[in-house]
């Protein structure tokens, strides 16, 4: 038995018909066409899947869609500003915290968790955030690399931001 | 895997459609445990009760000289990034603290990780050395409470029954001089269930020399989480010197009951015991001396 | 917690490569960080069905009947496919075709296929396939070493279960023996791997206009895949198309065969485009994994710590189908001495069938195997001799002028020795020591 349902994903609500034991995960890719959480386990063990639900990073393949609904999705796709990558984007793509790419979604979702409450966090701290996001290609240090660069670039950005104001 | 749904707003209203499921319905909480189950066919049933949206059911609170009250459908993470758990509890923030991922830990509940009843829920052992109760509806709708030590009737099984739901977890304050500490083993060191988990509190008396009270239990070693009753003897109104801990460790051992599995061998897992309950018995120790300093989250 | 300098790579080069001793940037890495990237499990094309592969799950027995009726009622289903719609040979495999894309007479894995749906919805596919009837009779299964070398057990492929036996040899293994002053000997065993990709297998498939079948596959080796794929579906190479799509990890694993065939197979039968993605538990069940391997070593050291001989059988589980494990089986007996310099060899290694899981490439392709053994003998020789297990290492590496077991001359790129000094210097500047005891043992 399908129902309407309204995710309020990424700053918009959108619409989706599906059935109740339907996951958050199934209902972005298959419905909404938001690809860029994956699918790697289907069953919380990879993190690939990671998305931020009000503002927490959980695994979308074990939310059910009606505990989605009425309430905030924020996914990879919202992640780049006006076409500008985020800082952690563009030093995951610098550091070479990118080989095949399939965990680099999530990955980075559990990062941008990471420095909005974090924004100064050591290594051990990077460590922890991402420890529910399995990579098989990179061995994570180049990942961990990448999220202390976003940490800096972020903190200048701001204090310049600052000083301009 | 698919099921009926339904999203009630209110308990009476959440025990009415247990009640009417006669057992073919069974509470959504974090769904951590039960979507698995689903997916898998290794558990069946025809309706998911969710238990989110009832009021009050995710709300947690420590107060000063009123304990922890832990809301049952509470995620984990919550209680994780709270300075008085982690101050106060260190046991079971060092649990929760282990549990799946930070992702995991976002929607997984505490009171699912009691009703799932696995012999390895890791909660459990903290929960039970820090003498916290159950609150709970029966069957008929009527309110219970019971030690979490009495919670557990064998694996996947509770004391709730079909109807049943659990409603919270209530961990009294701490007596002075008095310290916990939970460890667990896990072939990986991340994503993985343990093998043998211990957890310990201590009382000591106010010169810090002797034990006054001891709890001790024991995780993924029996159909249940369990009390190490004799292990605790052991060590109640001694000094905790390195023996006294080690003779507490062995008698653990002794009295666990493991399984040999594709996860560890039950001569593996009685040897962890030994070890885990020692180590757990010392940090709980130093905290209650004083002089183990607990994480901050 | 800075890292440490010397983890690092190595010194960047000074010569004037334009590429070589550079950080490059993956020129597809941001599309992936902004998540824009399509695998195949992300693609929808129009008119797309949805693919499902109803696995043997048992590891070995001969199929008397397939009943299909149900299954193809269930709403939604366009096809459901055995080995009998299979328009070609039905064989595969990178070595020899010994792997139906649809099981035949028998199941020799609990990774075999056995039917295929294709429907509107995954839902409908999983029904459907949860509605097939297999009708069996189990047959001994063949699952250990033992069991394979066993001449009256049941032959899983024709040709018996030893698929390959091949020999090393090198100096003379009695006057090795005679100059030996200490010989250790052990046996050892490695289990079975998964690869473990993050993107598990896909494959999307359609017949365009011209008549061409094109299937969309994260592959190691489209061209290789399509040699197997034509044959398999009856088609002429030149009416079949793999387009190498994003691969999220392959590791070895999608050097062989994956989703090609079967979604290949119902996009012919349906003529609609059908995109097939395998779970998590299927990618762990089914497809090739890293050999477990059993290896018997014996080897000797002289007086003043030097190899001597090495006397060794391999014996490798490819499982049901070959893949690439005669290589890579044979590559762990070429690799049994390590990167020593061993005078007197013998080694044999067995290729042997079994109903386990296929095995093929996987990182390291045999060496890694080997390792295990050879390196263990090393650490017990060194101990035995008393010496320190990186001076034993570097006084038996081989060195530029020496020669492999197969001989083979190492010339500068043997780096073997640099390593080594490496490790020494980088223990010696932290006054780091081994923990196991150097002094010789009284049993020596
Ligand atoms: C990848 C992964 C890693 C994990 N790692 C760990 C680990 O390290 N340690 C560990 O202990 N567990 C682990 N788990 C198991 C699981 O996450 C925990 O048991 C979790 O706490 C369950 O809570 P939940 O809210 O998700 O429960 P659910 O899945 O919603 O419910 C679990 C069971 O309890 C019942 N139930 C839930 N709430 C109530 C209630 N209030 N009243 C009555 N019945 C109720 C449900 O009907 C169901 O049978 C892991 C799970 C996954 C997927």
């Amino acid at each position: 038995m399908k129902q309407r349902y309204v995710l309020r994903v990424n700053g918009r609500d959108l619409e989706a018909e599906a059935g109740a034991h339907e996951s958050l995960l199934d209902v972005l890719r298959e419905r909404l066409r938001l690809t860029g959480s994956k699918k790697g386990c289907n069953e919380a063990e990879c993190g690939s899947c990671t998305v931020l639900l009000d503002g927490r990073p959980v695994v979308s393949c074990l939310v059910l869609v009606p505990d989605a609904a009425d309430r905030d999705v924020v996914t990879i796709e919202a992640l780049a500003e006006e076409g500008v990558p985020h800082p952690i984007q563009r030093q995951m793509v610098e550091q070479g915290g990118v080989q095949c790419g399939y965990c680099t979604p999530g990955m980075i979702m559990s990062a941008y968790a990471l420095l909005r409450d974090n924004p100064d966090p050591t290594d051990e701290e990077i460590r922890f955030a991402i420890s529910g996001n399995i990579c098989r290609c990179t061995g994570y240090g180049k990942i961990v690399k990448a999220v202390r660069a976003a940490a800096l670039e972020m903190k200048e950005q701001s204090g310049n931001g600052g000083a301009a104001s | 895997m698919r099921f009926d749904y339904f999203e009630p707003t209110s308990l009476d209203e959440a025990c009415g459609l247990l009640r009417e499921g006669a057992g073919a319905r069974k509470p959504l909480a974090g769904g951590t445990d039960i979507v698995i189950q689903l997916r898998r066919r290794a558990a069946q049933c025809q309706g998911l009760v969710n238990l989110k949206r009832i009021p009050g059911l995710a709300d947690w609170s420590c107060a000063r000289d009123g304990g922890l009250h832990i809301g049952a459908c509470t995620p984990m993470r919550d209680l994780e990034t709270a300075a008085a758990v982690a101050g106060g509890y260190p046991s079971l923030f060092e649990a929760i603290r282990v549990v799946g991922s930070l992702q995991l830990r976002n929607i997984a509940s505490v009171g699912g990780n009691l009703c799932n009843a696995s012999p390895s829920a890791d909660t459990a052992p903290p929960l039970m050395v820090l003498g916290a109760t159950a609150s709970f509806r029966n069957d008929d709708g009527g309110q219970e409470s019971v030690p979490v030590e009495d919670f557990f009737a064998g694996p996947g099984a509770s004391v709730l029954g079909n109807a049943g739901l659990l409603l919270s977890v209530d961990v009294p304050e701490p007596a002075p001089h008095t310290g916990d500490a939970f460890e667990r083993f896990t072939p990986r060191s991340a994503m993985d269930i343990a093998i043998a988990s211990a957890a310990a509190r201590v009382t000591l008396d106010p010169d810090r020399d002797h034990i006054e009270a001891v709890r001790i239990a024991l995780g993924a070693v029996a159909p249940t989480p369990i009390r190490a009753l004799r292990a605790e003897d052991l060590v109640r109104e001694k000094e905790p010197t390195p023996e006294v801990l080690q003779q507490a460790g062995a008698a653990a051992m002794e009295q666990c009951n493991p399984i040999d599995d594709i996860r560890g061998t039950a001569a593996y897992r009685k040897e962890l015991v030994r070890i885990l309950v020692v180590r757990v018995l010392r940090r709980a120790v130093e905290r209650a001396r004083g002089d183990g300093g607990t994480e901050t989250p | 917690m800075s890292e440490d300098p010397s983890t690092e790579t190595a010194e960047e080069t000074q010569a004037p490569y334009h590429w070589i001793g550079k950080n490059v940037t993956k020129p597809d890495a941001l599309e992936k960080a902004l998540g824009a990237t399509e695998y195949v499990g992300d693609m929808v094309v129009p008119g797309m069905l949805h693919g499902k592969i109803l696995w043997a799950d048992t590891p070995h027995a001969v199929i008397k009947r397939i009943e299909t009726e149900e299954a193809a009622r269930v709403p939604g289903v366009h096809a459901v496919l055995t080995s009998k719609d299979v328009p070609g040979s039905n064989r595969f495999g990178l070595a020899v075709p010994d792997q139906c894309a649809l099981a035949e007479e028998k199941v020799r894995s609990v990774g075999d296929a056995v039917a295929l749906v294709a429907a509107e919805d995954e839902e409908a596919a999983e029904e459907a396939a949860s509605k097939i009837k297999v009708h069996i009779e189990h047959l001994r299964p063949i699952l250990t070493y033992a069991d394979a070398l066993d001449p009256d057990a049941p032959k899983i492929h024709e040709g018996g279960n030893v698929f390959q036996h091949t020999t090393v040899r090198k100096g003379d293994l009695d006057k090795g023996v005679r100059e030996s002053a200490v010989i250790v000997e052990n046996a050892y065993h490695t289990h079975r791997m998964d690869h473990v990709p993050m993107e598990p297998e896909a494959g999307l498939a359609y017949v365009d206009p011209s008549g061409v079948l094109n299937i969309l596959v994260g592959t190691q080796y489209p061209y290789r895949d399509r040699r197997q794929i034509a044959p398999a579906l009856g088609l002429p190479m030149n009416k079949v198309r793999v387009i190498q799509a994003p691969i999220g990890g392959g590791f070895g694993r999608k050097d062989d065969i994956t989703a090609e065939i079967h979604v290949g197979l119902l996009a012919l039968k349906t003529r609609r485009p059908v995109r097939l993605v395998y779970t998590r538990e299927e990618s762990l069940v089914a497809n090739t994994k890293r050999h477990p391997m059993a290896m018997n070593f014996r080897t000797g050291a002289s007086a003043d710590g030097r190899l001597t001989f090495l006397d060794g059988d391999i014996y490798g589980d490819t499982g049901a189908g070959v893949s690439l494990g005669a290589y890579v089986i044979k590559k762990a007996g070429i690799h049994a001495t390590g990167p020593y310099d061993v005078p007197n060899i013998r080694v044999d290694t067995y290729t042997l069938y079994t109903n386990n899981l296929t095995s093929g490439a996987m990182r390291g392709f045999g060496v890694m195997q080997a390792a295990v053994a050879h390196e263990s003998q090393m650490d017990q020789l060194a101990h035995k001799l008393g010496m320190s297990p990186l001076e034993f290492r570097l006084k038996n590496c081989l060195k530029p002028g020496l020669a492999s077991s197969t001989g083979q001359l190492m010339n500068e790129g043997c780096g073997i020795e640099a390593t080594l000094q490496r490790i020494k210097d980088y223990m010696s500047a932290r006054e780091l020591r081994f923990n196991r005891p150097e002094a010789a043992s009284s049993d020596s």
